[in-house]
């Protein structure tokens, strides 16, 4: 077994061990600030220990947290290590000899997933120790086992154990069940817009981080922005597009979100929630962008529609009506016409015509009204028609109370060209679009 | 001083900032679709890091005109974006006839007339990188110099083209406009273009008028 082991300089959060999840899912957190993961089975995923070790250090600094850490056969050895030889990987199989070097104050932190019990029995060990002139674990690597059984029972055996890269620690998978959220308690209440999106950063970085090790995404970030005086509390919901981990776009989402509410009342604390879901397995082309176009417009999309703006990419319809030929739709979907459809079965075949096929290449402006726009009699009088049949009849099924529009083109006094429209039933013209 | 002295002078101290004739090169462009516009512009298109302006009624053609440029650009895969106000749309079928992949076209409808959220709106659109054209509807009041200047920053920045069309009959014709076109009955106008002469007109049949095919294609009537 190989074990990494992560030494917090200050007691952080159990919840903090899903944000290492992503190089092992065998690890264990024990008080105050230590992480044991085993690597064994993903070192060679990362390119080998040193690179994996690399790139934890990279994330916890990425993350603000400062650490030291060290890699060993045992949980108890890497501890040892990560304190006196920081960033130091030993030997497999040569725990005692990693151990050897150090001093005998480091027998305190030689404990690995149990601490030791009692706690003052391995401070009188080391005091008589260094009395009788021993400075080094190598120096006590020499004493015997039972010797050490005999003096001080069940923790001498320990000992012996620790010392000697014999005690055997299993690391078992991790299972996370602390809940998504972050607290921000800011020293002074704050109401910079500014400085309270650094703070927000931070913390959301660390909750991206959590589910990036969980593999899920977030669905929704909710923020509980806890005002100073009358217990005043902003809730603020965004919801990206497309479930992500991407801090730029929640950033952004959160930005907008901010921008909306009165920083009068200064921010006291915060409270940030991420709403999981199960991550989406993407197979990556190689030769393919990370980044990609659609992922840029879905985060455009998101935020457009946070603010209640309609957007998106046209979806064409296979509609009689005009103005219900086409919606926008977020994500694009390619147009497959109706066709005709001939069935020949043995001698005899079926045509199925499809209806109203020729709607797709008939003449349509540059510009429509969403409701069209009734013209008066004296507006009518003025505008000269191309044509004294209608260029098109639009009807609808003819079993429905159908209204039929007679379409022509027409030339306003002006020389604008005008789509126009003349209700059958209303027996009234529309304009219905421009040219 | 001799005049060859002055010369190799000058030449020392732009040395940095001069270069050969062949290196020389105008703002890149998005073409307009009309070959006429594009060989009278010195950039042969719309420019690229600058704002326009075509203004004129609906149904004299401003709309029609921008859309010229997109069924080449998006033939190449490249992307273009459109900003309505929402009562009035940009009907798709046409471009749909014309070949026009319309993955590539991103339209906003419905900017509610407030500049701010106007400016913010094309802020974001700009800032994603992604167009290379924007075209914006504008049938309110012209925005101000203030914001087409910032428009024209973010644009140069992004280099990106940006056209606002605007039904106003008198715009604000801010200096920060490098193109404003008029439609005008049966002629555009250009009555901008940076390093052209202007006013010149064009005959707007000429351009891109093709209305009367569209209306007679199977039409023996109007063909006839």
């Amino acid at each position: 077994m190989r074990t990494l082991c992560l030494n917090f300089q200050k007691n952080e959060k159990p919840s903090l061990a899903e944000v290492f999840l992503q190089f092992s899912p065998q690890l264990q957190y024990r008080k105050p600030g230590l992480l044991f993961l085993d690597i064994s089975s993903t070192a060679h995923l990362f390119g080998g220990e040193s690179q994996l070790l690399r790139e934890v250090l990279q994330l916890s600094q990425s993350l603000h947290l400062p650490l030291s850490a060290a890699i060993a056969d045992q949980p108890s050895t890497a501890q040892g290590l990560s304190l006196y030889q920081p960033s130091s990987m030993s030997r497999p199989n040569e725990d005692s000899s990693a151990l050897g070097p150090l001093p005998l104050a480091a027998l305190n932190h030689l404990e690995g997933l149990i601490c030791w019990q009692p706690e003052d029995q391995i401070e009188q060990i080391i005091s008589f120790f260094k009395l009788v002139g021993l400075n080094q674990i190598s120096d006590i690597q020499q004493i015997s086992r039972d010797s050490l059984r005999q003096q001080w029972g069940k923790t001498g055996e320990r000992l012996w154990q620790k010392i000697h890269g014999r005690e055997q620690q299993a690391l078992s998978p991790y299972i996370p069940k602390e809940a998504l959220i972050e607290f921000i308690h800011l020293d002074f209440s704050v109401s910079l817009m500014s400085f309270l999106l650094h703070c927000i950063e931070k913390q959301l970085q660390r909750l991206l981080a959590r589910l990036q090790g969980r593999g899920e995404f977030a669905q929704r970030i909710r923020l509980h922005l806890h005002c100073e005086f009358s217990g005043q509390i902003h809730l603020l919901e965004i919801q990206p597009l497309q479930a992500c981990r991407d801090l730029d776009i929640l950033m952004k989402l959160i930005e907008h979100k901010l921008e909306s509410i009165e920083l009068d009342n200064p921010i006291q604390h915060i409270e940030i929630e991420a709403l999981p879901v199960p991550e989406r397995i993407e197979q990556l082309d190689f030769w393919q962008p990370r980044v990609k176009d659609q992922d840029k417009v879905h985060a455009l999309s998101g935020l457009l529609r946070q603010a209640e703006v309609h957007s998106g990419f046209f979806q064409l319809k296979d509609e009689i009506l005009p103005e219900k030929s086409w919606q926008l739709n977020f994500e694009f979907m390619d147009y497959e016409p109706i066709e005709d459809q001939v069935h020949v079965d043995g001698k005899s075949f079926q045509i199925k015509p499809a209806h109203s096929s020729s709607l797709r290449s008939a003449p349509r402006p540059s510009l429509l009204f969403s409701s069209p726009q009734r013209i008066s009699g004296k507006e009518l009088r003025k505008l000269e028609f191309l044509s004294s049949y209608p260029v098109e009849r639009l009807e609808e099924s003819w079993w429905e109370s159908t209204r039929g529009r007679d379409y022509y083109v027409a030339l306003s006094p002006k020389g604008e060209c005008l789509w126009v429209y003349h209700d059958r039933v209303e027996d009234q013209y529309y304009l219905h679009g421009y040219y | 001083m001799s005049k060859t002295k002055h010369l190799s002078q000058l030449r020392c101290q732009l040395a940095r900032h001069l270069v050969s004739c062949d290196q020389i090169r105008t703002a890149s462009a998005v073409p307009t679709g009309c070959p006429p516009l594009d060989q009278f512009f010195l950039w042969s298109g719309w420019p690229k890091g600058e704002v326009s302006l075509i203004y004129g009624s609906e149904g004299l053609g401003p709309t029609a005109l921008w859309l010229k440029a997109l069924p080449p650009l998006t033939q190449r895969q490249l992307w273009a974006a459109w900003v309505s106000p929402q009562h009035l749309k940009l009907c798709p079928w046409g471009l749909f006839q014309k070949d026009c992949d319309l993955s590539k076209i991103f339209v906003v409808e419905g900017h509610r007339h407030n500049p701010k959220q106007w400016l913010w709106i094309m802020g974001e659109l700009l800032s994603t990188s992604l167009f290379e054209i924007i075209g914006c509807h504008w049938d309110h009041l012209s925005p101000p110099h203030s914001q087409i200047q910032k428009l024209r920053k973010l644009a140069q920045r992004y280099q990106c083209s940006i056209v606002i069309l605007s039904q106003q009959q008198q715009p604000l014709k801010s200096p920060f406009y490098a193109t404003i076109l008029r439609t005008q009955g049966p002629l555009v106008e250009i009555e901008r273009a940076l390093h052209r002469p202007t006013p010149k007109s064009f005959q707007r049949r000429v351009l891109y008028a093709d209305l009367m095919p569209q209306l007679s294609k199977k039409r023996k009537a109007i063909a006839s």
